[in-house]
C-alpha cells in the first residue's frame, strides 16, 4: 500500500523515529518524579512487552487528591507454544509478589501478565523474567506476538513436532533490535545481545499492526484458529507430521461506530507441507508489511488487508513472492475450542490435568488460596506448566509416582475440579478490563463471574448446568477473549452495559452475531431466561447453544 | 585561605571556582565582578584594607545579607522603626575597629534580638522605640547580622532571644551563643545587660537559651541592669514589663518622659483580625492529599479570608485555634469524677467546665507549668524530683497529656481548681501553603495527623486531630496571620531559588512556587520533595509537575524512604545533583528549608557543607564556614519545627 507520508497515523511516525524501538525509553526509566513514562515511549514500550496502565477506580480519587493517576504497568511474558518450566513459573509466582500486585494472569493467549509493575520496579522485573530464560520483547506492538500451540500432550509426538515449529516461528519473527537489550539488560553482561541491527523482516517502522500465529492440532481448536492473522492447522498422517493447512486474515477487534472494522475468520490459503511453512508465514507477513494500512490504525490488520486485496489476489501475491504454489485444503475435523479438565494421560504414560482458572487470574482469596495452591503443586511437579489458550493451567508430563501427591494438593486447597462447576462457567473467558485496562468501557473479568453465577440459576432449572456453553466477556470491542467467538458473546459498551451476541459455533468456526445492544444485567438475564427455556425444550439431539438459536433464526 | 559565599546573583555569575575566593577582595578582580564607579571602588576598596581575615568574611555575609533584601524589612519591626543596625555597624566596624564611634561618647544601647518567628524583633522593636522616648541612643541588630567579637566593646546590651525546640537557640541566635559559650568569649566587666527569655512553656526547656545567655553574660563579668525576664507564648505583657524595668535602670537615669506628638490618641481602627481577636473563617474545602493505602494522613485545606481584610506573604503561617475533642474532654471528665455541667470562672465569665476544657484549656498535650501547679496540691516526691531533672521530664511528658499526670498523680480538685493547674490553649501555626497574589480571599493550609499511642491510649495532635477529624467544609475555625519574615523568598525576582521540603515541610514552597507564577519571577526554582511512598504520599505532586512542564519548577527532586530497602532522604537526593547545587550556589541561589529540625533540617545541613567540601575541594571547616555564611547572609534560610 503506497502511503503518503503525511498521512501516515502517529504511531508510524513515532516508530520510524524510535532508533528501532529505542526511543527515550532510557529516560523514561530515570525520570523519578512521575510513574508514567515520557511521550512517545508509552508507544514504544509495547514493542518490549508491556503497557502503561492507570488504576481507573482511583483516577478521580487522585485527581482530587492532586497526585498524578496510579501509574503501572503491565508486563506480558512470552510463553511459546505456552510451556513454562517449573522453576519458570515459580520465578513469575514470586515476581508477582515481589514487584507486581501480587496476581498473575494467564491469557488467551498463553502468557502471563504481571501487573501493577510501578516504573521504578519495571527493569529489576524485566531482567528478572530475562533472569528465568523467559522475555517479553515483541509480546506487544506491531509484530509477531506470542505463538500459540495446543498445549496438550496427549498426542505427544505430533504435539512435540508442532510445539518445536512454533517455538522456531516465535524465535524467527522477533524483532532483531538491540533496543529492549540495551534498555532492560544493559548493564548486565551475560547477556550477549543480537550483533545485526536491521530488521529483515520488519524493516524500520515494523509491521502497520500486531500480527498473531496461531497452531492447532485436530480435533482440538483450542487456539481458536481462525480468529488469529496466521492459523496453522497440523495435518497429520499416522502420527507423523506432513504439514499445515495455512488460514488468513483472522482477527477479533472491530470499533463500535465504525462499519468498515469487523471480527473477520481466517480464510483459507493453501496447505504447506512442514519444511516450508516458515517461508510461507514469513511470506504473508512481508506482504502484510507492504500492503498493510499505515494511515489508520483501526483498518491496519491483515483482516482488511486481505479483504482489500481480495483472497485470490492476496494468494496469488503470496505464490509469486514464494515463487511455488500451496496445495489444496487438507480435510481435518474440530470436535471443540474449550479445554478438557481433570487428568489425561499421554502416549508416553505419564499424566496431565487441566485447572479451571477463572478469568485467567492465579490469585488467593480469603477462601480460595489458588496461588498457593498452584506453587505448592508445581513445587514437586516432575512435568512442566501449560498455559492454555482458554486462560486455564494444565501440569503436564507428571509421573505416576508424583500423581498422587499433586492431586493431594490439588484436593486441600479445592482446586481440583469438582463436577459441581457448571458447563458454563468451565466455558467462559473474560478480558482483564478494568480497573487496569485503559481500553475498557465496562467490567470484565472482575464481574463474569457473578454473572455467571446467576446464569447458572437458570441453566440449573432447566437441567442445563453441565452443558458446554461458551460464553466470553469483554470490557471492549477489540476483543481480547475473543468474544465474537462465543455462543454468547458479552462486549462492554458502558459501565453496565453490554452488547450481547448469540450464535458463534462450539468449534470456533463460525462467529457470532449481534443479537441485543447496550443492555444492562437485567436485560442480559431476562434474554437468557427465554432463550434456555426455549433451548431445553426444542433443541436437538446433542445440538450446541450456538446451532441452535442460528438454526432457531434468533440470530 | 578563606571562602565566601558569592555577594549577590549578579555579581556573582562570572566568578571563577571558590579557591580563588579572596581574590575577590582585589582591586582587579573586583572590577571584574562589580558594576561601580571606580570611586565606588576606590571607597570600598578603603573600606576594606585594614580589615582581618574574619572580618572580611563577616562583611562579604553581611554585605549579601544587605542585597538579599534583609535591608528593606520596616514591617519587620514595630511600629515601621527602620532598623539602623546595618548602618550603624557597618560603621563600626570599618572607622575604628573597635566598636565605637568615632568620637562618640554618649552611652549607647545595643539590643541584640535572635529570633526564628519575629516575636523577639517585635519585642526589641518596642524596646528601641520606648528608649528613643526617653532620649536614648540605641543600636538595634539582629544576632544573625552582629558580629559577637564587638562584646567587649558594648556597655549597655539588651538581648532578647527565644529558645526553639528543645532548648536550642534558634538559627540566628546560634553563632552568638556559642561564641559567648567558647573559650574566645571576652571578659565583659563593663558590660551592663539584661535578658528577655521568649519559650513556651509546653516544653521542658522553657527560655533555655535565654537563661544559658544571661549566666555567661554573667559569669563572664557583666552585671544586670535588670533580672531576665522569662515569657511564656503570651509575651507581650511580661515583656512590657521587662522593657521598662530595663530602661529605668539604665545608667541609673531615668530619662525624661517624652510625650507622643499630637497626644498620640490611638485610633480605633476598622477590625483587624489577629491572634488576640482571631478571624472566623469557613473551611472551603478539605482533601485528604495522601493516596489509598498510605500510612500518612495530611490534609489539605482551603480556607475563606473574605471580609477578613487578612492578608499574607508567601512564608507566612497561618494561626488556627483549636478545640479539644470530645472523647478526650470525656475521658478527662470520667477520670477526674465531673459531669462537666460544673460552672467554672474564666475572666470573670462563668461557663460550663465542659466547655471550659473543651475550648479554653490545653489537655491534648502535659506541659512543665501544669505538673508544677499540679505538683503545689499533690507535693509528689516524684513529681518534685522530675521537675529538677530535664531529662526525667522530658521523658515524662514526651507523649502524655493531662489525664496521664492526674491518673498518675490523682488529686481531688473542685472544678475552679482543676482547671487553675490548666495551661491557656494555644493556637498552632501552619505555614501557610497558598499564595495570596494566587488566591486573595484564601487560605490554603497542609497539615499532617499527629496520631499516636500512650499507655494504650490512642491519641491525636491537639489542632491536627481537630483540624483532621472534628472539622468539615462549610465550618468555621479562628485563624489568624502569623508572619515569619525571616522565611521571605529572595527580593530578587530574578534570583534562583533551591527549595527543600519534605512532607508538610513542601507547604510553604507551593506558595513561594504559586508567587513567583503569578508575579512572573524570572529566577529559577527547584524543589526537593521526600515522604515514604512516591505512588501514595507525593504531597501537590500533579501541581509540581505541572510547575515543571509550564518551566517554573527547572528542576524537581524526589526522594520516597520506603520505596526500597535502604532509607533515602532528601539529603541523599540533594548529594545525588552535588555539582548541579553548587552550580546553583554560585549563580546566586537562595536555599530554603522547611520541616522537621531534629533529624532533617540537621542533615540537610550537614549536606551542604559536604557538598560544597567536594565540589569547591574545601577543608570541611572551610566548607562550614562557607555554609554558615550563606546563613548569615540570609542566603540560606530555614523554618523547623
Amino acid at each position: 500500500m503506497n502511503t503518503d507520508k503525511s498521512k501516515l497515523s502517529e504511531v508510524e511516525h513515532i516508530k520510524e523515529k524510535s532508533n528501532y524501538l529505542r526511543g527515550t525509553l532510557k529516560e523514561s526509566l530515570l525520570e523519578d518524579t512521575t510513574g508514567a513514562l515520557l511521550g512517545d515511549d508509552t508507544a514504544l514500550i509495547k514493542f518490549h512487552g508491556t503497557y502503561q496502565q492507570t488504576d481507573r477506580d482511583l483516577d478521580a480519587e487522585r485527581k482530587k487528591q492532586k497526585l498524578e493517576p496510579l501509574y503501572s504497568f503491565m508486563i506480558r511474558v512470552r510463553v511459546p507454544g505456552g510451556v513454562a518450566s517449573p522453576s519458570q513459573y515459580l520465578n513469575i509466582d514470586r515476581l508477582s509478589d515481589q514487584l507486581a500486585n501480587g496476581t498473575i494472569k494467564v491469557t488467551t493467549r498463553q502468557a502471563f501478565q504481571l501487573h501493577g509493575v510501578l516504573k521504578r520496579n519495571l527493569k529489576t522485573t524485566m531482567k528478572k523474567i530475562n533472569n528465568y530464560l523467559m522475555d517479553s520483547i515483541a509480546a506487544c506492538g506491531d509484530v509477531n506476538r506470542n505463538v500459540m500451540c495446543n498445549p496438550n500432550p496427549y498426542e505427544s509426538p505430533l504435539h512435540q513436532q508442532v510445539y518445536e515449529m512454533a517455538k522456531l516461528m516465535s524465535k524467527h519473527f522477533l524483532p532483531r533490535t538491540n533496543g529492549y537489550y540495551e534498555v532492560w539488560l544493559n548493564d548486565d553482561l551475560q547477556y550477549s545481545s543480537p550483533k545485526e541491527e536491521e530488521e529483515p523482516i520488519y524493516g524500520k517502522t515494523y509491521l502497520p499492526r500486531k500480527f498473531k500465529i496461531a497452531f492447532a492440532i485436530p480435533p482440538y481448536n483450542d487456539t481458536d484458529i481462525f480468529s488469529n492473522d496466521l492459523g496453522l492447522v497440523a495435518i497429520e498422517e499416522e502420527g507423523k507430521l506432513l504439514g499445515f493447512n495455512v488460514y488468513a486474515g483472522g482477527g477479533m477487534g472491530m470499533t463500535f461506530g465504525m462499519a468498515e472494522t469487523y471480527p473477520r475468520l481466517a480464510s483459507f490459503i493453501g496447505f504447506t507441507t512442514a519444511e516450508k511453512a516458515l517461508s510461507v508465514a514469513e511470506e504473508i507477513i512481508k506482504i502484510q508489511r507492504d500492503n498493510g494500512n499505515r494511515e489508520n490504525r483501526k483498518l491496519s490488520r491483515l483482516k482488511y488487508t486481505v479483504d482489500r486485496m481480495g483472497v485470490d489476489s492476496f494468494k496469488a501475491e503470496l505464490h509469486k513472492r514464494l515463487g511455488w504454489e500451496l496445495q489444496p485444503e487438507k480435510p481435518y475435523t474440530f470436535k471443540q475450542m474449550g479445554d478438557r479438565y481433570g487428568w489425561v494421560q499421554g502416549a508416553n504414560g505419564r499424566w496431565s490435568i487441566t485447572l479451571f482458572i477463572e478469568g485467567g487470574r492465579i490469585r488467593d482469596t480469603e477462601n480460595f488460596k489458588l496461588k498457593t495452591a498452584l506453587k505448592e503443586a508445581v513445587q514437586i511437579l516432575d512435568g512442566d506448566v501449560r498455559l492454555t489458550p482458554n486462560q486455564n493451567i494444565m501440569l503436564a508430563n507428571i509421573s505416576n509416582d508424583a500423581k498422587p501427591f499433586v492431586e493431594g494438593i490439588l484436593k486441600k486447597y479445592n482446586v481440583y475440579h469438582s463436577a459441581s462447576t457448571s458447563g458454563l462457567r468451565l466455558n467462559s473467558l473474560a478480558c482483564a478490563a478494568l480497573p487496569l485496562c485503559p481500553l475498557a468501557f465496562a467490567e470484565a473479568e472482575r464481574y463474569l463471574p457473578s454473572l455467571v453465577t446467576k446464569i447458572e440459576v437458570i441453566l440449573n432449572d432447566r437441567g442445563l448446568q453441565n452443558e458446554e456453553i461458551s460464553i466470553r466477556m469483554t470490557g471492549c470491542p477489540n476483543g481480547c477473549a475473543r468474544p465474537y467467538l462465543g455462543e454468547i458473546g458479552l462486549v462492554g459498551r458502558a459501565p453496565g452495559k453490554y452488547n450481547l451476541y448469540l450464535g458463534a459455533s462450539f468449534t470456533g468456526n463460525r462467529l457470532n452475531r449481534l443479537y441485543k445492544e447496550m443492555i444492562d444485567e437485567t436485560a442480559i438475564l431476562s434474554e437468557l431466561q427465554k432463550l434456555f427455556s426455549l433451548y431445553a425444550n426444542e433443541r436437538a439431539e446433542g445440538e450446541k447453544f450456538g446451532d441452535f438459536v442460528v438454526r432457531k433464526g434468533i440470530v | 585561605m578563606s571562602v565566601s559565599p558569592p555577594l549577590s546573583p549578579d555579581s556573582y555569575r562570572e566568578r571563577g571556582a571558590g579557591g580563588e575566593a579572596l581574590n575577590l577582595y582585589k582591586m582587579d578582580n573586583l572590577k571584574k565582578l562589580f558594576p561601580i564607579t571606580p570611586e565606588q571602588q576606590e571607597l570600598a576598596q578603603k573600606v576594606i584594607t585594614n580589615f582581618q581575615e574574619n572580618e572580611l568574611l563577616w562583611f562579604s555575609g553581611y554585605l549579601a545579607g544587605y542585597v538579599s533584601g534583609s535591608r528593606k524589612e520596616p514591617q519587620n519591626h514595630v511600629n515601621g522603626t527602620k532598623p539602623e543596625v546595618q548602618e550603624t555597624l557597618a560603621a563600626k566596624v570599618h572607622l575604628n575597629g573597635n566598636g565605637h564611634l568615632n568620637g562618640e561618647e554618649k552611652k549607647q544601647l545595643t539590643i541584640l534580638y535572635g529570633t526564628h518567628t519575629g516575636n523577639s524583633r517585635k519585642v526589641a522593636g518596642l524596646l528601641q522605640q520606648k528608649a528613643s522616648e526617653k532620649g536614648i541612643k540605641t543600636v538595634l541588630a539582629d544576632m544573625n547580622d552582629y558580629n559577637p567579637k564587638n562584646l567587649k566593646n558594648e556597655s549597655h546590651l539588651a538581648v532578647i532571644v527565644s529558645t526553639h525546640g528543645d532548648g536550642e537557640p534558634p538559627l540566628a541566635a546560634e553563632e552568638f551563643h556559642n561564641f559567648i559559650h567558647s573559650n574566645r568569649a571576652p571578659k565583659l566587666e563593663n558590660l551592663s545587660y539584661s535578658v528577655l527569655a521568649l519559650g513556651d512553656k509546653s516544653y521542658a526547656q522553657f527560655c533555655k537559651t535565654g537563661q544559658d545567655i544571661d549566666q555567661k553574660l554573667s559569669s563572664l563579668g557583666g552585671k544586670r541592669l535588670t533580672d531576665r525576664h522569662d515569657c511564656d507564648v503570651e509575651f507581650l505583657p511580661v515583656a512590657e514589663t521587662w522593657v521598662d524595668a530595663l530602661l529605668r535602670n539604665f545608667n541609673g537615669v531615668a530619662a525624661p518622659e517624652v510625650k507622643p506628638l499630637n497626644g498620640a490618641e490611638v485610633k480605633p481602627a476598622a477590625v483587624t483580625y489577629s491572634k488576640a481577636n482571631p478571624f472566623e473563617a469557613e473551611i472551603l474545602e478539605k482533601i485528604k492529599l495522601n493516596g489509598k493505602g498510605s500510612a500518612k494522613e495530611t490534609y489539605h485545606f482551603e480556607i475563606s479570608l473574605q471580609g477578613s481584610g487578612l492578608t499574607y506573604k508567601p512564608g507566612d503561617a497561618l494561626g488556627v485555634v483549636p478545640v479539644n475533642s470530645d472523647p478526650l474532654v470525656d475521658s478527662l471528665l470520667s477520670l477526674t469524677g465531673f459531669s462537666g455541667d460544673e460552672t467554672v470562672n474564666i475572666n470573670s465569665e462563668n461557663i460550663s467546665l465542659r466547655n471550659s476544657l473543651k475550648e479554653h484549656f490545653e489537655i491534648g498535650i502535659l506541659s512543665r507549668d501544669t505538673i508544677e501547679k499540679h505538683n503545689q496540691y499533690v507535693k509528689s516526691e516524684d513529681l518534685t524530683a522530675m521537675l529538677a531533672d530535664v531529662t526525667q521530664l522530658t521523658r515524662f511528658t514526651y507523649g502524655a497529656d493531662v489525664y496521664d499526670l492526674l491518673k498518675a498523680y490523682p488529686y481531688p480538685y473542685s472544678p475552679q481548681e482543676f482547671i487553675g493547674i490548666l495551661r491557656k490553649l494555644q493556637p498552632r501555626l501552619y505555614s501557610i501553603s497558598s499564595a495570596f497574589e494566587a488566591y486573595p480571599e484564601e487560605v490554603h493550609v497542609t497539615a499532617t495527623a499527629l496520631r499516636y499511642t500512650y499507655c494504650d491510649r490512642s491519641k491525636d495532635g491537639t489542632c491536627s486531630g481537630f483540624l483532621a477529624d472534628s472539622s468539615k467544609v462549610g465550618d468555621k475555625i479562628k485563624v489568624f496571620i502569623e508572619a515569619n519574615e525571616s522565611f521571605r523568598l529572595p527580593e530578587d525576582a530574578a534570583a534562583p531559588v533551591i527549595m527543600i521540603g519534605p512532607g508538610t515541610g513542601v507547604a510553604p514552597f507551593r506558595a513561594f512556587a504559586q508567587h513567583r507564577a503569578e508575579t512572573g519571577s524570572q529566577g529559577k526554582n527547584w524543589l526537593f520533595f521526600g515522604d515514604q511512598h512516591f505512588t501514595t504520599d507525593f504531597l501537590y505532586q500533579s501541581e509540581w509537575l505541572d510547575y515543571k512542564k509550564k518551566g517554573l519548577l527547572s528542576k524537581l527532586s524526589v526522594a520516597f524512604s520506603r520505596d526500597q530497602r535502604k532509607k533515602y532522604y532528601v539529603q541523599h537526593k540533594l548529594k545525588e545533583q552535588s555539582a548541579e547545587v553548587v552550580k546553583w550556589i554560585d549563580e546566586g541561589a537562595f536555599i530554603y528549608v522547611c520541616g522537621e529540625m531534629k533529624h532533617m533540617a540537621k542533615d540537610v545541613l550537614n549536606t551542604f557543607v559536604e557538598i560544597v567540601a567536594e565540589q569547591k575541594q574545601l577543608s570541611p571547616e572551610q566548607a562550614r564556614e562557607f555554609v554558615q555564611h550563606l546563613r548569615k547572609s540570609r542566603r540560606y534560610r530555614e523554618d523547623v519545627y
